[in-house]
């Protein structure tokens, strides 16, 4: 294992697009080194998205395959890292409903997961279970909690605290306004935080999580 | 939309982002609980953004992404949408010269390889069930077809020995490598225009093009005209170790190679010494071949290796090997029920 996406970050965008025109011209080095200058975070952004390391593999494999056909169709109207983080989600979120699966196994069999997140579920949640466990315990609690989230939540969060992409970037992605970004990260990590106990609530613990469904910010 | 969102919560979150003006900035600077809200979201931040990658993801994906541009640049990509099979044709392409390219699997094409091998079960199946009910048809006019019988039955092995060589040739790699059953009949109708024509196909030889089933608009065949029926296991058992067994699959992975190897065959080609051309299709072999039933293990078992259809007590039913157990299973056509299993050998 190499280390994180730190290590792994994306280079500049001027850098990328003379990668891209490179690589567009053959040089199978160039596409190599801009593959490699994103590779990790991308496979970062699918790891959280689908919740699962060989789903993340597989996504990120097919992302990459999708880059390469798609090089000549990038018209630079958004930066090079935007259009790959979109494939990226669109490649994972794909990957998750070929499986028909949740990201990893949901912490409840509540069908209507997707669009009911209830906030009744952070309660059920041992209250110093973040307190006692650490490392991987930390890993797997983060992970349920992701999983926890709802799609609409989880993604937009997953492209700003790991993909790195602005609102505006993330808007685009997704293809909805900033203002439902910016709401849908709020609430994603005030659930998150919530959802992973005291370890992440010491800020926001005073105050009652926010009946948050289906109201957004335009 | 409205959004009942905490405004407090909004701020410190857009305010980790830096989406925010300065004046809502000095007024999180300005609250100790705003302040600590932030710094929360930042510690998940750093939780959420570490990931460890697999080094050797990152290269499985490089690879497979660098042998797709390589299939490109050499003009030997597939449509746009078929990934997988450009990252097949990329791996063979490359190998030669990008030897991580070899370690390519398509992830789609790993998904899909057992659904594959049981369609290439199937197609083989077909094959080999036209070959029986073509030799087999009682009222056949073409004697000299029912002549071959014995060159088929020759060529059989050493035909499907012929099939790792042309799968190990990564220019061959996604050419047809015939499946057994296809093998052993091109074998025979080598073997019988030899003997009409001197090596040469004769003047009166017509081509008899042997598609892989499922057109009703032609002559079909029923799979289990002139199968041989079976009362008891012990003459089964014979039958399925015996020459006379019209599958002598070696193993299962040799099949595999070979089913795999006729996806990319449109139609397999045979030619007979004949005296007019026909066109067989055979029709679509009943369950459990097309609608296995609900629960049914068959054919969802990718490890049966389909051999014959046959008469069970006057019931139609197929034989199948099945390596993975070792034993023979005799399947009911109507019920895909394994009706009687022993082993091999």
């Amino acid at each position: 294992m190499s280390p994180s996406t730190s290590s792994g970050s994306s280079g500049s965008g001027s850098d990328d697009i003379a990668l891209v025109e490179a690589a567009r011209r053959g040089d199978r080095t160039c596409l190599d080194q801009l593959l490699r200058r994103h590779y990790d975070r991308v496979f970062a952004v699918c790891r959280r998205v689908t919740g699962h390391e060989s789903d993340a593999a597989d996504a990120a494999q097919e992302a990459m395959i999708l880059i390469v056909r798609g090089l000549d169709k990038f018209d630079g109207r958004s930066s090079f890292a935007t259009w790959v983080y979109r494939i990226a989600t669109n490649a994972s979120l794909d990957e998750l409903r070929r499986k028909r699966r949740r990201p990893l196994v949901g912490l409840g069999a509540n069908p209507n997961f997707d669009h009911d997140l209830d906030d009744a579920s952070a309660d059920h949640a041992d209250p110093d279970s973040g307190a006692r466990i650490d490392g991987i315990g930390d890993r797997i609690l983060l992970d349920h909690a992701l999983a926890a989230l709802a799609e609409d939540f989880r993604v937009p969060v997953v492209l700003r605290d790991v993909g790195c992409l602005d609102y505006s970037e993330i808007a685009e992605v997704l293809g909805v306004p900033v203002g439902t970004v910016k709401s849908r990260i709020a609430r994603g990590r005030a659930q998150l935080a919530t959802s992973l106990g005291p370890k992440y609530t010491h800020g926001v613990g005073n105050q009652s999580p926010p009946p948050e469904r289906q109201t957004e910010t335009p | 939309m409205t959004d009942d969102l905490d405004p407090s919560r909004l701020l410190a979150s857009a305010a980790l982002d830096d989406e925010v003006t300065a004046d809502e900035r000095a007024q999180v600077a300005a609250s100790e609980s705003l302040t600590a809200e932030m710094e929360t979201y930042a510690a998940l931040r750093d939780e959420l953004a570490a990931v460890d990658v697999p080094a050797a993801s990152r290269e499985s994906a490089i690879a497979a992404a660098l042998s797709v541009f390589d299939a490109i640049q050499s003009g030997a990509a597939t449509s746009a949408g078929d990934t997988s099979a450009a990252v097949a044709a990329a791996a063979a392409l490359a190998a030669p010269t990008a030897p991580q390219a070899t370690n390519v699997v398509s992830m789609h094409a790993r998904r899909q390889r057992q659904y594959r091998w049981v369609g290439g079960i199937a197609a083989a199946a077909v094959v080999a069930v036209l070959g029986i009910a073509v030799l087999n048809r009682p009222n056949s006019s073409d004697n000299k077809s029912s002549a071959t019988l014995p060159a088929l039955r020759t060529d059989a092995n050493e035909s499907t020995e012929k099939v790792p060589a042309a799968t190990t040739n990564p220019e061959l790699a996604t050419a047809a490598a015939p499946i057994p059953a296809a093998a052993a009949t091109t074998a025979a109708a080598d073997a019988s225009s030899a003997e009409g024509g001197g090596g040469q196909p004769s003047a009166t030889a017509a081509a008899t093009e042997t598609t892989e089933a499922f057109d009703t608009t032609a002559e079909t065949v029923d799979p289990w005209a002139g199968a041989q029926a079976f009362n008891t296991v012990t003459e089964v058992s014979a039958y399925a170790s015996s020459p006379d067994s019209p599958v002598a699959l070696p193993s299962i992975a040799s099949a595999e190679t070979a089913a795999d190897s006729t996806e990319s065959t449109e139609a397999t080609e045979t030619t007979e010494a004949s005296t007019s051309a026909t066109s067989t299709t055979v029709a679509p072999i009943p369950p459990p071949f097309n609608s296995a039933p609900s629960g049914s293990l068959y054919p969802c078992d990718t490890s049966d290796m389909p051999i014959a259809p046959i008469l069970w007590m006057d019931q139609r039913a197929l034989l199948v090997r099945n390596d993975a157990r070792g034993e023979f299973e005799i399947v009911g056509a109507a019920t895909c029920e394994v009706l009687v299993s022993f082993p091999i050998g």
